[in-house]
């Protein structure tokens, strides 16, 4: 049977009045990914000098299909052009200018919402669902059917850029710089929501009556006059997507402008001194600004009533605006001094002095001061000896501090938020709401980051292979971090503040080579290695005893930043280690643990380890299956403890969430036209829990889908009406089959050390293979390179989440409309990262 | 040169004195607290943000958390085809208060800004009308944290972070709790405004609130602390409270039961104080007549002891009654011989998609939506599936008002203060049995239920011993009137009766309703089915279904899968009557050097 034949009953499933029962396995990849998608890219650029004057000018198309197979259109088209223009008009000025301008317009097929979009459905339901399929004459409600049947939405980014400025020269060594830069972003949306037509595979099913006379079908689901069972069908409705929260059909358009001006203004003055000029001296001084500005609005309108063009003239029902802009503002100026004596010793100090608008007016301003130091060493006389082997080195040492103010404008004000409630007033609108205010700290301020670094590089042979060493300690100091947990009574969570500091220390290492053979066979490699780790040296409970700091709190004073706290997985529970009775039922027990009485399952190990704290002494008790964890507090009993650092219960650091060894590689040849490169990324170590269905095991019952991965390798016993055992999987990796209604951990599914997902990867990410056309033949042609390469990208990938369908590298809850929370922020079901090979040829004239 | 570097100098100079306008970038759209308090307008959109807390109607889409039929599922009203809901059998470790605290602080902040801020911009009555919303919230939120936890930590003003020794500080003693809470309550129903336009809380809606919640400390007072006093105190406010409405002349019991909950718009029909609305245009619907539409099959469904509280029509119970038929449970002789909120509340037919029971609650759909059963081959309209549903729900009703009212003045006569007499149970009761009767109902011989007399109450052998007569008849009429709304456990907690809920004393608890399996569904008789159906007969056997006794499956529906809950009475360290704190929180008071006491009836911690 083909993936999209028709659904039917009595073959492909059966309904018995009350459920509804599945015999077919239906493919949605099949049904909604494409599988290849032509993209079509072109570049030109000109570029040319005459007299005092040099301008660049460029052009660039992009045209990439999507990958959504069921869209009338999914494609994404780019537009983009700049120019630049220098020019020295005497000695004393030159001017420049420059432009940017690019058009991003994407269009994909509409679901009515961003939160969640078909990659969730793909992988949240059952394979026994129907998906890209039709039954009889009309379709069913699925994701592949509605991205089919919705309408072309669009997503439209404008981007302009404009650069003015110029350079006085006063003298040969004191000039003045100038730049203004204006940019601007548009952002245009629309998008719209149809009502579908579609059979309620959800609902109970009906009786499938024509003219007037039940259908019969046989075990094939072919019609029959006789025997054969009565059939059933899908009702068929006109409905909306339920994740439509307007609850009706709509146009809408969001519209966006963001405006920014910048300007840098700096002198510098330069002076030699000594014999030989030895000492070089460079004095500077200047500012920047920058202010921003940016208005949004929203508009819809009901009632579309030519649902497949969807426009505001041609809508009927109630109209909806809401808008909001804000601006933001920062100003900083700076000195600086560097010093270098006959290129052998360099000297550098810096200072800064920053204002933020999102600061309340006395903490705006602060000093951020930086100093450096560098010695190249191969200068020295005394090291010329040893040049041929070691070309260059140079050692250096810095500190400095900045100022960071990434955090949202309003956090010291006491706010309202403002909303709409669906309360209903006596006209029938929404009332409009305003909330409690925010509970905060007024005295919010600058974040700083003081970094101390030390690092060497260092070239060998004729500047072939090259060497970057650095090591760092990074102090995040007074980090805006939530303020220590206080009781529930105070009716909001506590207050954000300068609260935290945060060390860091880290080390980075590069290698570099590149050489060329006789023959002409060129190589060149690079490979990088970085690492870092991260600890709260003071976190907003710095004044409770450290036995009394919350495990939960990930900015606890001491934590290293990303430690993930759990329980140690010995092994699965199997039969032996419970009593039965003569019946063969499990025997149960009854213990007192934190001063209530429980009823368990007996076991049969003499110092019996309870686990009844995950019990609820009915269902939900520890059996052959469920998993065993090691007590790591030998008091007989798996706790959670108080939570605390002082008593953990038997939970321990079983994981980091911090993506560690961070590498690259990349490797490229050449030979007679011929080019080849491969570059691969990956990270060493890294755990997280996991969320949703395809991470744990038993995530939801009632959705359905579950990895492969999962349910080939669970726990589980099968036994025939007589109660003999026919099959069973006693050394499975995932534990007795048990649905933890949505929930991330749940009953014996704790976090714990066994089922952590391991993060670390190594991605092929590209693989490109090209061939130049020689030189000689171009000529004539007016071409000066002709260029045909192959490039794959992200080909292969080696990771170590035992099949389960997650790609390592995807962020979860990210996507291109949403930088949180996307898709239920569930781990896996983010927009794929898609393997793509493409074929291109380069032209330059 | 020179001008240039002139020029230079004077744009560096423009941009430093530009400074102040740089950074002095105050979000344009925000509302700050500073500012905010400004006009009763101001107030009315705050308090805005309370009423979907206390209102929650048929709660919004898929989401909900205190409607009814799908949240009120733990009583002894129904019965689920699994183990029933068990009580909280351990103290958790994890959580604390909930978010009442959010709510407290919420209108703390609303009465501190009023008192402190606004007293020169309100009229006096403006002042007095949201002061009166604000004490009335305040009182609410209170009365649940107290009806939940016994006492708690009581804070009449806004708590600072910084303020430790007030947020650790241990619970106020209930009784001191529930003065504060009398106080308010007083001052809302003497100062908010008669009239504050369609779909706002006016005295009506918050003299209903009071009488509820009165009512429920009146009983906790006399049934757990045997504090008569206090009980008088309360059960007097639930009378006073309720009589405003009773006197008002705004009210009145006019329309069918059903209508209550499947109409669209009843904002301004007699029989509701209050109203929540739905509107698809306004994108507001809900999802709880989806689960009434009898298609959708639910594992849970009303059991037999609650078909059996069902009155006759000839105002006796069932076993007493006079009715030739008032012992035959098949539905066709329920419907005409039971109290018309019967046949309002359950589907006429026993049918299998009601998993646990074969009765299916209809209450909470118009009867229209039902029209499609009579057509074989269609399934419900769009408009009563998923989230498309759109009739609203009466928040308050006046029957309610009245039932208070009634039980209010039977328990104050048990006090010794006053009688109830023929014409209170006339005002109340008898005016909520002479409600009309919808015309479909008639024609399936629905029949108005007597009127109770005072003198000639019913002799219920299944009355509880230490329940008065009268007390006993007005319970029933409030669960006959509330099956799958929010009042039951609540009731029943109050009235120190949760010994109702124990199955392993009462079996009606786990059974369904009577199915003649071959003359009803005999569609059911099938193969798939052997092994799974089970019934009760009459005498008390039971017969599973093996694929050739289809005659004997005649009974009151019971599978297997009906399993009682685990012993909660009488166990030590399990208060099944109030709600443990979490031991963490107890922990960290601890930590901090502060105690917070465990709710009384559950252990401190032991480890």
């Amino acid at each position: 049977m083909s993936w999209n034949d028709p659904i039917l009953y009595g073959r492909d499933w059966y309904f018995d009045g009350v459920n509804k029962y599945g015999y077919r396995l239906y493919d949605g990849i099949k049904a909604m990914v494409r599988e290849w998608a032509p993209t079509m890219t072109h570049n030109v650029s000109i570029n040319g000098t005459e007299g005092k004057t040099s301008f660049n000018v460029g052009l660039g198309y992009l045209d990439q299909s999507g990958m959504t197979k069921p869209a009338s259109i999914d494609d994404f088209k780019r537009y983009n052009a700049s120019m630049s223009f220098t020019s020295e008009v005497n000695k004393a000025l030159s001017l420049r200018a420059s432009a940017i301008y690019s058009d991003r317009y994407k269009r994909y097929p509409g679901v009515g919402t961003t939160v969640a979009d078909p990659w969730l459905y793909l992988y949240r339901w059952s394979p026994l669902f129907p998906i890209g399929v039709m039954e009889r004459d009309h379709y069913l409600q699925e994701p592949a059917y509605e991205l089919m049947a919705g309408n072309t939405d669009s997503l439209r980014n404008k981007y302009f850029n404009m650069n003015l400025g110029f350079t006085l020269n006063f003298t040969e060594n004191w000039n003045f710089k100038f730049d203004y830069t204006y940019d601007r972003q548009m952002t245009d949306r629309n998008n719209s929501v149809v009502y579908f037509h579609a059979g309620q595979h959800w609902y109970s099913p009906i009786a499938w009556i024509e003219g007037g006379n039940q259908v019969y079908v046989n075990e094939q689901g072919q019609v029959v006059d006789s025997g054969g069972m009565p059939a059933y069908t899908f009702p068929v409705n006109r409905y909306l997507n339920s994740n439509i929260s307007e609850k009706t059909d709509y146009v809408r358009n969001y519209s966006r402008n963001d405006d920014n001006n910048t300007i840098n203004a700096y002198t510098t003055y330069h002076l030699q001194l000594g014999q030989a000029n030895q000492h070089d001296f460079k004095f500077m001084l200047g500012m920047n600004l920058v202010t921003g500005k940016w208005s949004s609005y929203t508009v819809r309108k009901n009632s579309l009533i030519v649902p497949s063009n969807p426009q505001f003239d041609l809508a009927i029902g109630e109209q909806f605006a809401d808008g909001s802009r804000n601006w933001s503002g920062r100003l900083g100026f700076f000195g600086r001094l560097n010093y270098a004596y006959s290129n052998r010793y360099f000297l550098e100090a810096n200072l800064r002095r920053d204002g933020s608008h999102k600061f309340p007016t006395a903490l705006q301003w602060k000093w951020f001061p930086s100093f450096s130091g560098g010695w190249i060493f191969t200068n020295e006389s005394f090291m010329e000896p040893a040049k041929r082997a070691l070309s260059f080195g140079k050692i250096r040492a810095s500190w400095g501090s900045i100022g960071d103010q990434s955090i949202s404008s309003d956090l010291y004000k006491s706010i309202l938020s403002n909303g709409q409630a669906t309360w209903l007033d006596g006209a029938g609108m929404k009332v409009t709401t305003y909330g409690t205010p925010s509970l905060v700290d007024h005295d919010i301020t600058w974040q700083m980051i003081e970094t101390l670094d030390v690092g060497a590089d260092l070239r060998f042979w004729e500047d072939r292979i090259g060497l970057t060493m650095d090591w760092y300690r990074r102090d995040t100091k007074n980090m805006i971090i939530p303020g220590e947990s206080l009781p529930a009574t105070l009716g909001a969570s506590a207050p954000s503040g300068n609260y935290g500091n945060l060390r860091t220390y880290g080390w980075e290492i590069a290698f570099d080579l590149r050489h060329r053979f006789s023959n002409g066979f060129g190589i060149n490699f690079t490979a990088t290695l970085a690492d870092a780790t991260s600890r709260i040296t003071k976190g907003a409970d710095w004044e409770t005893p450290w036995e009394s700091r919350l495990l939960s709190n990930g900015y606890s004073t001491g934590r290293r930043y990303g430690d993930i706290y759990g329980y140690v997985t010995d092994r699965l529970f199997q039969k032996g280690d419970f009593v039965y009775d003569a019946d063969g039922n499990l025997v149960r027990e009854k213990v007192i643990y934190r001063g209530t009485i429980r009823s368990t399952n007996k076991q049969t190990n003499p110092y019996p380890i309870y686990q009844v704290e995950f019990e609820d002494g009915d269902k939900l008790v520890c059996a052959p299956g469920d998993v065993k964890f090691v007590d790591i507090d030998g008091d007989g009993f798996i706790s959670s403890g108080s939570g605390t650092n002082g008593d953990p219960g038997d939970r321990v650091v079983i994981g980091n969430s911090t993506p560690r060894y961070e590498y690259s590689f990349r490797l490229g040849a050449d030979w007679k036209g011929f080019d080849f490169s491969v570059f691969l990324q990956g990270i060493g170590k890294r755990k997280i829990w996991g969320s949703g269905q395809l991470a744990i095991p038993g995530y939801y019952a009632k959705e359905g889908a579950m990895p492969k991965a999962i349910t080939t390798d669970y726990w589980y016993e099968h036994f025939d009406a007589d109660g003999k055992l026919i099959d069973s999987k006693y050394d499975a990796f995932y534990p007795r089959a048990w649905d933890l209604g949505g929930g991330n951990t749940g009953f014996t599914m704790q976090v714990q050390s066994k089922y952590l997902l391991n993060m670390a990867y190594l991605r092929v990410k590209n693989i490109t293979f090209g061939y130049s056309l020689p030189q000689k033949l171009l000529r004539k042609v007016f071409l000066s390179q002709v260029r045909a390469y192959v490039s794959l990208e992200n080909f292969i990938t080696f990771d170590k989440l035992r099949g389960l369908p997650i790609d390592a590298e995807a962020i979860t809850g990210y996507s291109m409309f949403n930088t949180s929370s996307y898709n239920l922020s569930r781990t896996g079901t983010g927009t794929p990262v898609f393997k793509s090979a493409s074929v291109g040829l380069q032209l330059t004239f | 040169m020179k001008t240039k570097i002139l020029t230079i100098l004077a744009t560096l100079a423009i941009l430093f004195c530009a400074c102040d306008e740089v950074l002095n970038r105050p979000s344009p759209t925000v509302a700050e607290d500073e500012a905010y308090w400004t006009s009763a307008e101001k107030v009315r959109l705050y308090a805005n943000s309370f009423y979907l807390r206390y209102f929650e109607g048929y709660g919004t889409g898929w989401s909900h958390s205190s409607v009814p039929l799908l949240d009120y599922t733990f009583n002894d009203d129904g019965v689920h085809m699994s183990t029933q809901g068990q009580f909280t059998r351990a103290v958790p470790t994890g959580t604390g208060w909930g978010d009442n605290y959010a709510w407290i602080r919420k209108v703390n902040v609303m009465i501190d800004r009023i008192d402190g801020r606004m007293q020169d911009i309100l009229t006096s009555e403006e002042y007095s009308h949201w002061m009166g919303i604000a004490r009335l919230f305040r009182g609410v939120e209170y009365s649940r944290l107290v009806n939940a936890y016994g006492s708690v930590p009581y804070y009449d003003h806004e708590v600072k972070n910084t303020e430790k020794d007030e947020l650790y500080k241990d619970r106020t003693p209930r009784n001191e709790v529930m003065d504060h809470v009398y106080d308010d309550f007083e001052y809302a129903i003497a100062n908010v405004r008669l009239n504050d336009g369609a779909q706002y809380i006016n005295r009506y809606v918050a003299a209903a609130l009071v009488s509820r919640w009165a009512l429920y400390e009146g009983s906790w007072q006399k049934y757990h602390y045997n504090n008569n006093e206090r009980a008088a105190k309360f059960f007097n406010l639930a009378a006073t409270a309720a009589k405003l409405l009773m006197d008002s002349g705004r009210y009145g019991i006019v329309l069918d039961f059903r209508s209550l909950f499947g109409s669209k718009d009843l904002t301004s029909s007699k029989d509701v104080v209050m109203y929540r609305k739905y509107d698809a245009a306004q994108g507001v619907t809900h999802s709880v007549a989806s689960y009434c539409n009898v298609t959708e099959s639910r594992a849970y469904g009303p059991n037999l002891d609650l078909i059996k509280a069902f009155l006759c029509t000839d105002g006796k119970d069932w076993q007493t009654s006079g009715l030739a038929n008032a012992n035959d449970f098949t539905l066709d002789s329920l419907v005409k011989t039971r109290d018309s909120r019967f046949e309002a509340s359950f589907y006429t037919k026993p049918v299998s998609t009601s998993k646990s029971c074969y009765l299916y609650v209809t209450k909470f759909i118009s009867r229209a939506a039902l029209d499609y059963l009579k057509y074989p081959g269609t399934a419900p309209a769009v408009e009563f599936t998923s989230v498309n549903n759109l009739n609203g729900y009466p928040e308050l009703r006046y029957a309610e008002v009245l039932l208070n009212w009634i039980e209010a003045k039977a328990e104050l006569e048990t006090l010794g203060q006053g009688a109830v007499s023929q014409e209170d149970i006339d005002l109340s009761i008898n005016q909520i049995r002479s409600r009309p009767i919808a015309q479909e109902a008639v024609k399936l011989g629905v029949k108005a239920t007597e009127p109770m007399v005072l003198t000639a109450l019913p002799n219920d052998p299944a009355r509880d011993k230490d329940v008065p007569a009268l007390l006993w008849e007005i319970r029933r009429e409030r669960r006959m009137e509330f099956a799958f709304e929010h009042s039951r456990i609540i009731d029943l907690r109050r009235w120190k009766k949760l010994e109702y809920m124990d199955t392993d004393a009462n079996d009606d608890l786990l059974t369904g309703t009577w199915v003649d399996f071959p003359t009803q569904c005999p569609g059911d008789l099938k193969n798939d089915n052997k092994g799974k159906l089970r019934v009760k007969t009459a005498k008390g056997d039971f017969v599973t279904y093996d694929g050739t006794n289809g005659s004997k499956m005649v009974g009151f529906f019971y599978p297997k899968e009906n399993l009682g809950r685990l012993p909660f009475l009488g166990v030590p360290n399990i208060n099944p009557y109030l709600t443990p704190v979490g031991s963490n929180t107890i922990i960290d008071y601890r930590n901090k050097g502060y105690k917070l006491t465990q709710t009384e009836g559950w252990p401190e911690i032991s480890n």
